[in-house]
């Protein structure tokens, strides 16, 4: 594709993320996925006549503190507006949204793409709204059915400025904002149930050129993998158009995963005209300064915080730090783990963390909240290894001790009896019958097969069952072989 | 000021208004008309004015993050025209 | 007076000694319904066997010294309030079989209380219209004359009152919807501050405008039901949460003192000289009851029918958008496909006026004319509501005197050809509405022919009392209130 070089990629995205609260937006029914149909509606998300919207004062938490992590401004005089149209799943008519005074504007995030630069990508708006319905068609003969259990769902719409320039760069940047709301505890940022959705303004225009080409946007983007094959596809069709003469029109486009396309959907849309206004029925949200000071106090730590502070107070490699920051869970792991091992080294439990258990935790595809070995747990382990309780290689073995059956470190190694052995006297009894034992292998050593350290070092281990303090064993047979 | 007939069309078309053809004109006419009435508005100085959207100035109430709703299907789709299944029946949507 | 129903006040007198029973006085308003009703058409729903049960419970409640003033009292509901499990139909053929699954706050609050809900009065449909003609369920005749109009929206409210088929009924007011048809039926109407009153419930017409109120013989009658209807409602979220005051107790005060501001605008071209006149009776009523009348100029008043009707139509087009054949109400038959459900059973479901005025409103909606008609109406809203807030100040009035509608009840079949002469018979309520003031329209006399004239009385935010307080001293002052049409065939 040498046309390709020619011309630049211009990609800005609106990210539906529906917020993680108990009960709806407008009403109290339950934010849950996968109920019944319809059996978690009433008449106000369902738009029954007469009956009022009221705002869920979590659902503005949410919104003021995702504005503060994306560094946006939270207008302080913000209003719902209602955005009018037809269709089965939005009961109402039309959609309670934000139109001319969203909550946050001007925000901002930095992405790290792999091999490229910091890049920072501006964050137009986000504003608050309820989500639809759905409308069923699979394997329904001659009609459509409607299950309303979605509608009145918080969601925050994040637009992003059109900065983007490649699939690789929209990657990064959903990855990165769909940590920081997981992180955040706003959203599960599940794609494929929905909770997190994107839909790709895509242009391109000849490189140099400052004017933003027509674009088409992609709907039906149920995963970060296809959001990427999905604007690969589009920028190829797009290029071709042009190569060949032709015109992109401005168009909504659906993608096909499974054919690897985009379609349009030109012809089954109505022209539209969203008629928005102010919302009659809810007043205008005022926030006060206080409020939002009081939410930015209580807000994690963000990720790009975190990590500088990591390789900081604990010493951490870079490595090691982005590993153990990449998202909330496994950051709050790592850090009560290391409260737990005080006084040991936090660089050996960021070993046990990254290694031991992130190793076998990848290997059985279990995420790090559902770890079967607790972090508490793990940093006593670590805190045992610093005091001399028990060696590294027993650790191991409480470790799979721990992961097979949960419990206190402590608590295993006494009833398996796997308390190390530093009593200098019980070590040297055992070094002197081994010795004993072995009197052609100590000929054999003292002639300068120095190698045969390991071997009387095994043996006396395997005696003791691995519970001698591989320190003393050390020291007392040196001192005796030296004769 | 006055409307065209397809303007009418048109707006009947947002409001999802089926209008037999013969009243088409009969629109045109009362809307223009009432649309006449407003015209006086123009004349009115409104610069810097806040446009007023709520009879009362007040601040958005906002309740408890809590759930109170249960499953209430069957009453909720005991109005309904059409239903199977426990959903509302609509004509196949075509996407 | 014709006794035959007694008002609120009475009835809760005659109650409370035991005199009368709450079921006697329910058999009494049905009977007065059944024989009546046919001529007027008040009712779209009546509910016997509910009112009955409720009124025995009513009477056993009482007897249990559990009663309060509204215990066991017989009223009439617009119906357009959700009533559970009883049919709402909001004078449309959109929702002739509608049973709402929940009670509105208003008719809740209501029932708490212990009254008695005879039924369901017909209305305008979906409340747009101001002579009760765009009913569904055919037009309302006005008890003083049944070839004349009762007024609109809330005509069967009005009429259901004037002619005694109950104690007192509940209207609703998003233009003059309560007052007009109060004026032009003989009656006390009043509506509230916007926010006063819980809107959870109602069906919505105009959400920044709609508000319910009481419509009843007397002012007292009208006092004792806003203080049941009235305080905050956590379901309606442009419910005031402010407390509600004794309204009892502004009835007695005195007038000696107060401000009355009468505003040149009211009194202009268009209003009729014998509707006039009876309003400068009125001022000199209180003059003599020691008021202090001051001419006021409220020059934004012209601009009030035009702000109304985009600001109105506009958000009644977005609020009937959900009538779409789908959860609930009419249905077309056989549907070749969704837009073909939409567009035939809106068309069949609403009636002329309703999609006028959603046309109107999404045309004024619509991309392009945005700034020019919705924005520009809402900027001329502030300018209004700032015109009566300048006046109440700046003349430091309790209350704005004016007539309720520029003449008496017309002849049913008159205007309903002719929007635009419709809509103008709301001049002098709008305005009211689109600041958000609490109004009542009192009788003050009848017209050569016999008709209703009422007055306006218009207090500032939340004041309901001064305009309670006014209206109390007028109808102790004058016998107005005790006019009836009498049975007439």
């Amino acid at each position: 594709m040498s046309a390709a070089t020619h011309y630049e990629t211009v990609i800005g995205l609106e990210i539906h993320t529906q917020l993680a609260t108990r009960s709806k937006i407008f009403c109290g029914c339950p934010n849950r996925f996968g109920s019944a149909p319809n059996t978690q509606i009433c008449p106000v998300c369902a738009a029954f006549p007469g009956v009022l919207p009221v705002l869920n004062r979590a659902v503005l938490d949410m919104a003021i503190m995702t504005g503060l992590a994306l560094n946006g401004q939270i207008r302080t005089v913000n209003e719902f507006a209602r955005k009018n149209y037809f269709y089965p799943d939005l009961p109402a008519g039309y959609q309670i949204s934000q139109f001319e005074l969203p909550i946050v504007e001007h925000g901002e995030m930095m992405i790290e793409p792999e091999g490229a630069p910091r890049k920072r990508i501006g964050i137009t708006r986000a504003h608050m709204e309820v989500d639809a319905g759905k409308n069923l068609h699979e394997g329904i003969q001659g009609a459509s059915w409607v299950d309303l259990n979605r509608t009145g769902t918080p969601l925050l719409e994040i637009v992003t400025e059109p900065d983007l320039r490649s699939a690789a760069e929209t990657g990064a940047f959903l990855k990165k904002l769909r940590a920081l709301v997981r992180h955040l505890g706003v959203c599960d940022g599940n794609m494929e149930e929905g909770s997190f959705r994107c839909d790709a303004n895509v242009s391109i225009r000849p490189l140099g050129e400052t004017r933003l080409g027509t674009r088409a946007e992609i709907k039906n983007l149920n995963s970060i993998r296809n959001v990427m094959r999905a604007i690969d596809y589009e920028v190829e069709r797009q290029i071709d158009l042009i190569e060949a003469g032709e015109k992109v029109i401005q168009e909504t486009r659906l993608w096909d995963a499974n054919q690897n396309h985009t379609r349009s959907m030109r012809g089954k849309e109505e022209a539209h005209d969203y008629r928005y206004f102010p919302e009659p029925d809810l007043p205008r949200v005022v926030i006060d300064a206080a409020r939002i000071e009081a939410i930015r106090a209580a807000m994690p730590e963000l990720p790009d915080e975190k990590f500088p502070r990591f390789q900081k107070e604990y010493g951490l490699t870079d490595y090691d730090a982005g590993v153990l920051t990449a998202d909330r869970e496994m950051a709050d792991f790592f850090e009560q783990a290391v409260t737990a091992a005080r006084p040991a080294d936090p660089k050996a439990v960021a070993n046990w963390v990254t290694v031991e258990l992130l190793g076998r935790l990848n290997r059985e595809g279990i995420e790090i909240a559902q770890s079967p070995v607790a972090a508490e747990a793990l940093g006593k382990l670590t805190r045992m290894i610093h005091a001399g309780v028990i060696s590294g290689k027993i650790a191991k073995t409480v470790f799979m001790h721990m992961w097979d059956k949960g419990g206190d470190p402590e608590r295993i190694v006494s009833e398996q009896g796997l308390l190390q052995v530093s009593d200098q006297g019980a070590i040297e009894t055992e070094v002197d019958r081994m010795l004993a034992l072995h009197a052609d292998k100590v000929e054999q050593y003292r002639a300068g097969k120095v190698q045969l350290m390991g071997f009387f070092v095994g043996e006396i281990m395997k005696a003791m069952r691995g519970k001698a303090n591989p320190g003393v064993v050390n020291t007392l047979l040196k001192e005796k072989l030296a004769g | 000021m006055s409307i065209t007939e397809q303007t009418i069309r048109h707006v009947a078309t947002l409001a999802r208004l089926e209008i037999p053809p013969e009243e088409i004109p009969v629109y045109t006419g009362q809307l223009s008309r009432i649309l006449e009435l407003m015209e006086q508005l123009r004349a009115i100085p409104t610069e810097g004015i806040d446009p007023m959207s709520h009879a009362v100035e007040m601040t958005i109430p906002q309740r408890e993050d809590r759930v109170v709703n249960t499953d209430q299907r069957d009453l909720m789709l005991s109005n309904a025209p059409d239903q199977a299944e426990g959903c509302f029946r609509v004509p196949k949507i075509i996407e | 007076m014709d006794a035959a129903i007694p008002t609120l006040a009475q009835a809760a007198r005659a109650l409370a000694t035991g005199e009368l029973s709450s079921v006697e006085l329910t058999r009494a308003c049905l009977e007065r319904i059944e024989r009546l009703d046919p001529s007027l058409n008040a009712f779209i729903t009546v509910d016997a066997p509910g009112a009955l049960a409720a009124a025995e419970q009513a009477d056993q409640r009482r007897a249990r010294g559990e009663a309060n003033p509204l215990t066991g009292i017989p009223l009439a509901i617009k119906d357009l309030f959700c009533t559970k499990g009883l049919r709402t139909t909001c004078g449309s053929r959109m929702l002739e079989g509608f049973l709402p699954p929940y009670e509105s706050t208003v008719t809740a609050r209501l029932r708490a209380a212990g009254a008695v809900v005879l039924g369901k009065t017909n209305m305008d449909e979906f409340a747009m219209g101001s002579s009760n003609e765009t009913s569904f369920f055919g037009p309302v005749a006005n008890p003083w004359d049944r070839t004349r109009t009762p007024g609109g929206s809330s005509g069967g409210s009005a009429a259901a009152v004037a002619a005694g088929l109950c104690v007192a009924s509940i209207g609703t007011d998003t233009g003059g919807s309560i007052r007009q048809p109060a004026a032009m039926t003989g009656i006390t109407g009043l509506k509230p501050t916007y926010g006063r009153v819980s809107r959870f419930g109602m069906v919505a017409f105009a959400s920044s405008l709609d508000q319910a109120g009481p419509m009843t013989r007397d002012i007292r009658d009208a006092a004792m039901l806003l203080q049941e209807m009235a305080g905050h409602d956590p379901m309606d979220s442009t419910a005031i949460d402010t407390p509600v005051p004794d309204y009892g107790a502004a009835l007695e005060r005195s007038v000696r003192g107060l401000r009355i501001g009468v505003p040149e605008e009211y009194f202009g071209e268009g209003l009729h000289p014998e509707v006039r006149a009876a309003i400068e009776q009125v001022t000199r009523v209180y003059r003599e009851l020691g008021a202090d009348l001051c001419p006021i100029s409220l020059p934004m008043t012209r601009h009030a029918i035009p702000t109304y009707y985009i600001i109105a139509p506009a958000e009644a087009s977005s609020n009937l958008a959900r009538y779409d054949g789908i959860r609930f109400g009419h249905r077309c038959d056989q549907p070749k496909d969704l837009k073909d459900l939409y567009a035939r059973t809106r068309a069949e479901g609403f009636g002329a006026e309703v999609k006028r005025r959603i046309m109107l409103g999404t045309y004024v909606l619509s991309s392009g004319y945005y700034d020019a008609y919705y924005r520009k109406a809402q900027r001329v809203r502030r300018l209004i509501a700032e015109d009566f807030a300048r006046a109440f100040r700046e003349h430091d009035l309790a209350v704005i005197l004016t007539p309720t509608a520029p003449e008496t009840a017309f002849r049913l079949g008159e205007k309903n050809q002719d929007p635009v002469s419709m809509y103008l018979s709301d001049i002098y309520t709008i305005n009211v509405n689109l600041a958000g003031l609490p109004a009542a329209s009192l009788p003050c006399g009848l017209d050569a022919r016999g008709l209703p004239i009422g007055f306006q009385l218009i207090g500032r935010p939340l004041d309901e009392a001064a305009i309670l307080t006014a209206g109390h001293a007028y109808q102790q002052a004058t016998q107005w209130h005790l006019a009836s049409p009498g049975e007439q065939p």
